[in-house]
């Protein structure tokens, strides 16, 4: 039988909002469509090296908690970047979008190197913007999604609109808004500063990543509640 | 002759406030106007105590007015009034004499804690207790080291700080200042865990050097004894302790002294033994006298958990606090019921700003409702709490989503057992949940 190998990249460090719970809803979908998973929590004690999974999340971290591992983070650069080049699947979201970039700076005054697989620069401001969205992916145009912003960093991107996730089509404005297009949707890699169960309330996203991991083993399983839920959600948004 | 004229003001909209039932908030911002920094040119006889947090300020607050009280010390406090600036500055003028003296021996301020910087501007406190930080509403906070930044930013000189020993985050607040700190904790009892019960934890990893932290117990999220093996940091020890809890009869020991509550819960004990540590620390009095007004002070738990019946059944409404850690102890609460019972949850939008995200479901644990025979969700959320019970492994037997208020009664017929109703001010429609409940 198929195992699934699930990564969670500093999920111990990397835990606000309920992102993790991605993962538990990730690993229900597998064990529903009859394949074993195992899930592996790396930190900053371990070695790092993604090759052997099928799938990599990395979730929504504290603002202090995501510097402080972006120096561990980026001694593993290279298998990082290679093995999204070659297709590994990566989930990443919130704020941690950050060590994908190029470099950002915080309200602690320093300034910390990202990876660079990203052409973007972040800057942690002093307050929260805040808002619910309704977002357009881009692997699904004719489909709608939810979507929160909880944020306090503003993320400049020297390539505008290119390999965008998301097409934003309601937010509320402020410092620190999306913009129109949003995350990023590169080879395998799906990054967005959307926080929370992301995977939980949105089939749609849910799916996708299930048919990238799977393949030909994807099975259907019963996403009706969640439809539902998520239906209400955008109905009363719009 | 501003400040006289502020605090007349104040007083005077004080007094039409209370005439119309209006908040307290309002004449201490109107006497900030009328005179800025007004709190700084007050002159206090006594000493000033702030208390903050995230969960336990109010009962710790009026649990050590009431000690200081009992041991005949004159006491002011902003208990009737709101916790932040204006509500203080009201209570202050409304006590003070027209020159500006406040004549106690202690004013006790409870303080949101993203106010104590603002506040300490104006007045440098004589002690701070900090009862912990947790991960609050998420629009509030977002997570509690960013409130962690915002008191240490009101640190004063030759202010004491009172921490809880048994956080990893709140006492950071200690790091690198050469204030006198006093900790309290609470030791191991038949409640603490070995793995963490609830929806979150913040500090699974060491503030320190973000290596994994390691946990003996947890008391809830994570607040516990705890020790980082790879940097050395752990809980520091304590000057006041709580230990031998028997919550069967609501007692502990404090110090190795015995008292015996008027609450059970472990929370309760928590701001029980902080209360004891700032009494003894700021006024002298021993530990046994503190603890001796200690167990005359009644929390009334009664506002937490009303009563009503609900076709001829017990019916228990549990409101809560707008954060997952004080959600999660009305889950246990539940949780800890016997069977059969029923729960009624009421999810809606996030209240004032009517927020669809209601990301904090996740992060209560839920899970902990397994055993819970039947669970009700009604309010515009009510699919999303589904969806979270589902990935909460709630069996779906055992939930109804009840799409009218007025169709409670006909799934409250399908259920038994005695009724919980959770609800919190995050909610909105409570009242019209309730209002049906009554008419069953
Ligand atoms: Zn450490």
């Amino acid at each position: 039988m198929r195992k699934i190998k699930i990564l969670n990249l500093y999920g111990e460090a990397l835990d606000l909002n309920g992102d993790g719970k991605n993962i538990s809803a990730f690993e229900k979908r597998v064990a529903e469509m009859g394949y074993e998973y195992e899930t592996d929590t790396l930190g900053v004690g371990d070695d790092i090296d993604v090759s052997g999974y099928d799938i990599v999340f990395m979730t929504h971290g504290k603002p202090h908690n995501v510097s402080a591992i972006s120096e561990h983070f980026i001694k593993y650069k290279d298998n990082i970047i290679n093995n999204i080049e070659n297709g590994k699947v990566f989930v990443v979201t919130g704020s941690t979008n950050m060590l994908f970039g190029k470099s950002f700076s915080m309200l602690d005054g320093k300034t910390y190197e990202g990876i660079g697989l990203f052409d973007c620069t972040a800057e942690e401001f002093d307050s929260l913007y805040v808002s619910d969205a309704v977002l357009v992916p881009e692997f699904a145009p004719e489909e709608k999604m939810f979507g929160t912003y909880y944020r306090c960093e503003s993320v400049k991107f020297n390539t505008p609109n290119e390999n965008r996730l998301f097409k934003v089509i309601k937010t509320d404005e402020g410092k620190g808004s999306v913009g129109e297009g949003e995350g990023c949707h590169y080879k395998n890699l799906y990054a967005t500063w959307c926080l929370g169960p992301v995977l939980v309330r949105n089939p749609l996203m849910m799916k996708e990543v299930l048919h990238c991991v799977l393949g030909e083993d994807y099975r259907e399983t019963d996403f009706s509640l969640e439809e539902k839920a998520v239906k209400m959600i955008i109905d009363e948004l719009l | 002759m501003r400040l006289f004229i502020a605090i007349c003001v104040c007083r005077v909209l004080y007094f039409i406030g209370r005439l119309i039932g209006k908040g307290t908030s309002k004449p201490g911002d109107i006497a900030r106007i009328v005179c800025p920094n007004v709190l700084n040119r007050l002159k206090f006889s006594g000493k000033v105590i702030c208390i903050t947090g995230t969960n336990g300020k109010t009962t710790t607050s009026n649990m050590v007015t009431h000690i200081l009280r009992e041991n005949g010390f004159s006491v002011i406090n902003n208990s009737f009034g709101s916790n932040m600036l204006g509500g203080i500055t009201t209570s202050l003028l409304t006590n003070c004499t027209f020159s500006g003296e406040v004549k106690a021996d202690f004013s006790v301020l409870e303080i949101d804690e993203r106010w104590l910087r603002f506040f300490v501007k104006e007045v440098t406190p004589d002690y701070v207790l900090l009862t912990n930080l947790l991960r609050d509403q998420i629009v509030r906070n977002c997570c509690p080291e960013i409130v962690l930044e915002k008191i240490k930013l009101g640190v004063t000189p030759g202010t004491t700080y009172i921490l809880n020993a048994n956080d990893p985050v709140s006492q950071q607040v200690s790091w690198g200042i050469d204030n006198p700190v006093v900790w309290f904790a609470l030791g191991e009892n038949e409640r603490s865990t070995k793995e963490c019960r609830s929806g979150t934890n913040d500090a699974k990893v060491c503030p320190k050097c973000m290596h994994n932290l390691s946990y003996n117990y947890y008391h809830y999220n994570h607040v516990g004894d705890f020790h980082c093996e790879n940097c050395g940091f752990k809980c520091p020890k304590a000057d006041f302790i709580g230990t031998d809890m028997n919550f069967d009869e609501a007692s502990l020991n404090i110090n190795g002294k015995p008292v015996k509550l008027t609450f059970d819960a472990t929370y309760f004990m928590f701001n029980a033994v902080a209360a004891t540590a700032l009494c003894c620390t700021a006024s002298g009095i021993s530990e046994e006298k503190a603890l001796a007004a200690a167990e005359t002070f009644d929390i009334g738990v009664i506002k937490r958990y009303e009563e009503i019946e609900v076709l001829g059944r017990r019916c228990q409404l549990i409101l809560t606090k707008q954060n997952p850690a004080s959600i999660d102890q009305s889950v246990d609460f539940v949780a800890d019921k016997e069977s059969p019972r029923t729960l009624i949850i009421i999810s809606n939008n996030m209240f004032h700003t009517e927020r669809k995200d209601v990301l904090f479901m996740y992060d209560v644990a839920y899970e902990n409702l397994k055993e819970v025979e039947h669970i009700v969700i009604v309010g515009k959320r009510r699919y999303d709490m589904a969806v979270r019970l589902k990935l909460a492994d709630i069996d779906k037997e055992r939930v109804q989503i009840c799409d009218k208020e007025e169709d409670l009664r006909s799934c409250l017929e399908k259920t038994e057992g005695n009724i919980y109703v959770m609800t919190s001010s995050v909610f909105s429609n409570e009242d019209k949940v309730l209002e049906e409940l009554k008419k069953l």
